[in-house]
């Protein structure tokens, strides 16, 4: 907002002529770096020129010194319609973008806490899976703040300060609050309606996950705090100079965009309707980035590893533990059988290969077409911070990814007789090996329309049974009461809740049964609804992706690639210097 | 209507012939020290009517885009009580001149040479 009339400052006056140059010149459709070059040098003429003359208001300034209008006819910045366009459609994919990130953050708050919280009590059980942050929660807030920074990438150093453009910053500040304000909203609301399970999973063995979770939900929160502090810092520092951002820049300014972008994609966020705001990221940093032969690389890596993880999405389709198929983050139900998913998935993944060599090609920058790595020594002192930074953001997501396990076949409640009940399930276990944590959940909505006087508790007793398909087969029974110590019942307001908590040694995949036989049959209709929840106890281990990504991530850190002919050219220079 | 059309390409012609020179006429008046007001109204007398007419900010700007590419030296003087700037060209500036004045010789002499082809 340009500033009134009244008590403007000689600072005020000449902001408010840079911005309606500024919006002139995106108007006339002048070019990012003609811009910001005008505009720089007209701030150093506008001071000049304000301090040898008496100017007060803006309409003296526009008649002394000249009208924008006035300025881009002398100076032959003349109207470009199709340019003008091109300003307007670049500037409107960075506000679908910002917006993109409020809509997605508020939508990961609606689908997360609230509605388990708030809407939906059947969630009871996720509550204690999003303690142990097992769900993408931490994928999507380290997401949207990568984000972020893709698009502060961006734009960085591209607009002078005084263009209307540069008000991104300041949104983008915001974005990066909000994002830590989402995380804060998201522990409050878990911590506070969970408090119950939290007293009795830390005192019966589940301690170690419910620390390993809490130890997760710090560390995003400190990375989310930190980033937010020092972009803070950055742009408060910058804000009143001509600086540029350049000198500020820490180690994640250094890691490669578009490798970022496919990061996101492949780990962060592989749920379906965030893939299409995925892949608009990743053609906004198509057109409006430097292609080098690196990035041609490293994204043709990046969507190789795609391919790796379709490989294992497809391995645990056929396995039955997930029901969708996702690639760049986009829903596939078009894939039926395994044999056809490869063919189809593998013809994608070479297409888009293709497409983004094509698209490189031509945007390539030629002169450093032939780059090749070395090995970077930093001259200099590390900063602790990034690096610290990064180790917090390793130890939040890794292992982080769900792990399965399936329902085969819809669940039966039989009315044994008049006063009992037996409700039968089958599961079907990963192939997995190690402990693993098991909670039983089974609960009951109490309704208004219950006999007065009718008090319905749960009672009775549950079996597990678990039989291995793999080599070597074993076979465990385990059985308890629903009202003994291994079993704990809580009451809310319109239901109560039984947890039973089991620590299991499982060794490959198999099957499981769950059997509760109980001691009365609640008011009719109504009957228990029964859930599980999984959880490994080793989810902390990279997997062969991860621990590419990691190492990869390093390299881009500490590896610089260097044009032969650069080399050459130092070589000859180097000769002719002796 | 022909007039009409003719006094259109002369405002156009004007324009683009002071946007030419306007640099190459700037330099050549901080042979001498000038200060800002100085060149402004010597830039004005010296080049035809423009249409926008020349804003201050303009030659103001050219100034600063010198002194940035270190071809114009600077020195402020406070004289009335207000701070006045004096321009002149720095040896950079001097050498850049030179061979924009050769230039323009052998412009002068193509033209020359060109009306002369037209009598023939």
């Amino acid at each position: 907002m340009l500033s009134s009339e009244d008590d403007l400052s000689i600072e005020d006056i000449k902001k408010n002529y840079l911005t309606i140059l500024s919006l002139e010149l995106i108007k006339r459709g002048i070019a990012e770096e003609k811009t910001k070059e005008i505009l720089d040098e007209v701030t150093i003429s506008l001071s000049e020129f304000m301090e040898e003359s008496n100017i007060e208001t803006l309409d003296q300034l526009e008649e002394n010194f000249g009208s924008v209008d006035q300025f881009c006819e002398n100076n032959s910045l003349n109207r470009n319609r199709e340019a003008a366009i091109g300003q307007y459609i670049s500037l409107g994919l960075i506000i679908t973008l910002l917006t993109g990130i409020i809509i997605l953050g508020l939508g990961l708050l609606i689908i997360y806490p609230f509605n388990r919280i708030f809407s939906n009590q059947e969630y009871i059980h996720l509550l204690t899976q999003d303690l142990v942050v097992e769900n993408g929660i931490v994928g999507s807030l380290f997401g949207l703040n990568m984000t972020t920074w893709i698009i502060y990438q961006y734009i960085k150093d591209r607009y002078s300060r005084w263009d209307i453009r540069e008000r991104i910053k300041l949104v983008l500040l915001i974005l990066y609050w909000f994002i830590f304000v989402l995380w804060i909203v998201m522990v409050v609301s878990y911590y506070t309606s969970t408090y119950e399970i939290i007293d009795v999973t830390l005192n019966y063995g589940y301690s170690n996950l419910i620390i390993e979770g809490a130890i997760r939900w710090f560390s995003i929160g400190v990375f989310l705090g930190t980033t937010a502090a020092l972009f803070t810092f950055k742009y408060v520092k910058t804000k009143n100079t001509s600086e540029s951002h350049k000198k500020d820049s820490f180690i994640f300014d250094k890691l490669k965009s578009i490798w970022i972008y496919f990061v996101i994609s492949v780990f962060v966020f592989p749920y379906p309707g965030i893939g299409v705001f995925v892949v608009l990221i990743g053609i906004s940093i198509l057109f409006y980035s430097k292609i080098t032969t690196v990035t041609w690389l490293m994204g043709s890596v990046s969507i190789l590893a795609q391919l790796v993880t379709m490989l294992f999405m497809l391995e645990a389709k056929a396995g039955g533990y997930v029901e969708d198929t996702i690639i760049f983050g986009i829903k596939l139900n078009i894939i039926n059988n395994s044999g056809n998913a490869f063919l189809f998935i593998a013809i994608i993944i070479i297409c888009v290969i293709i497409v983004w060599s094509v698209a490189c090609y031509y945007k390539l920058d030629r002169k450093r077409k032939r780059s090749f790595p070395k090995l970077k020594v930093p001259k200099k002192k590390l900063d602790i911070v990034p690096i610290l930074l990064l180790i917090i953001i390793v130890v939040a997501t890794l292992g982080t990814k769900p792990q399965y396990l399936v329902l085969e076949g819809q669940g039966e409640v039989e009315m044994v007789t008049q006063e009992q009940m037996v409700a039968e399930y089958r599961y079907h276990i990963p192939p997995v090996k190690g402990t693993v944590y098991i909670s039983l959940y089974t609960y009951l909505e109490i309704f208004e329309d219950y006999p007065p006087g009718f008090v319905y508790v749960q009672e009775g007793n549950w079996s597990i049974r678990v039989v291995s398909t793999s080599f070597p087969s074993y076979e465990l029974n385990l059985n308890g009461s629903l009202n003994d110590a291994s079993s704990h019942m809580y009451y809310f307001d319109t239901y109560q809740l039984g947890v039973t908590y089991l620590k299991l040694q499982i060794n490959g995949s198999g099957s499981m049964m769950l059997r509760f036989e109980y001691n009365h049959r609640p008011y009719h209709p109504y009957v228990p609804v029964h859930s599980i929840h999984w959880e490994s106890a080793v989810p902390w281990f990279p997997t062969p992706i991860e621990s590419g990504i990691l190492i990869i991530t390093l390299l881009s850190v500490f590896v610089r690639f260097e044009s032969l002919q650069i080399g050459k050219r130092k070589e000859i220079e180097h000769i002719r210097e002796k | 209507m022909k007039e009409e059309k003719n006094d259109f390409l002369m405002k156009k012609w004007r324009t683009q012939l002071s946007k030419g020179v306007l640099e190459y006429l700037v330099l050549t008046l901080l042979q001498k020290s000038r200060h800002g007001w100085d060149i402004l109204q010597l830039v004005r007398s010296f080049l035809p009517v423009t249409e926008p007419p020349l804003a201050d900010g303009t030659i103001y700007n050219i100034l600063t885009r010198l002194k940035k590419r270190e071809l114009v030296t600077e020195r402020s003087e406070i004289f009335d009580g207000r701070l006045r700037r004096y321009f002149i060209l720095s040896v950079k500036g001097i050498e850049l001149l030179a061979e924009m004045k050769k230039d323009w010789e052998k412009i002068i002499i193509s033209f020359g040479e060109a009306d002369k082809l037209a009598e023939l």
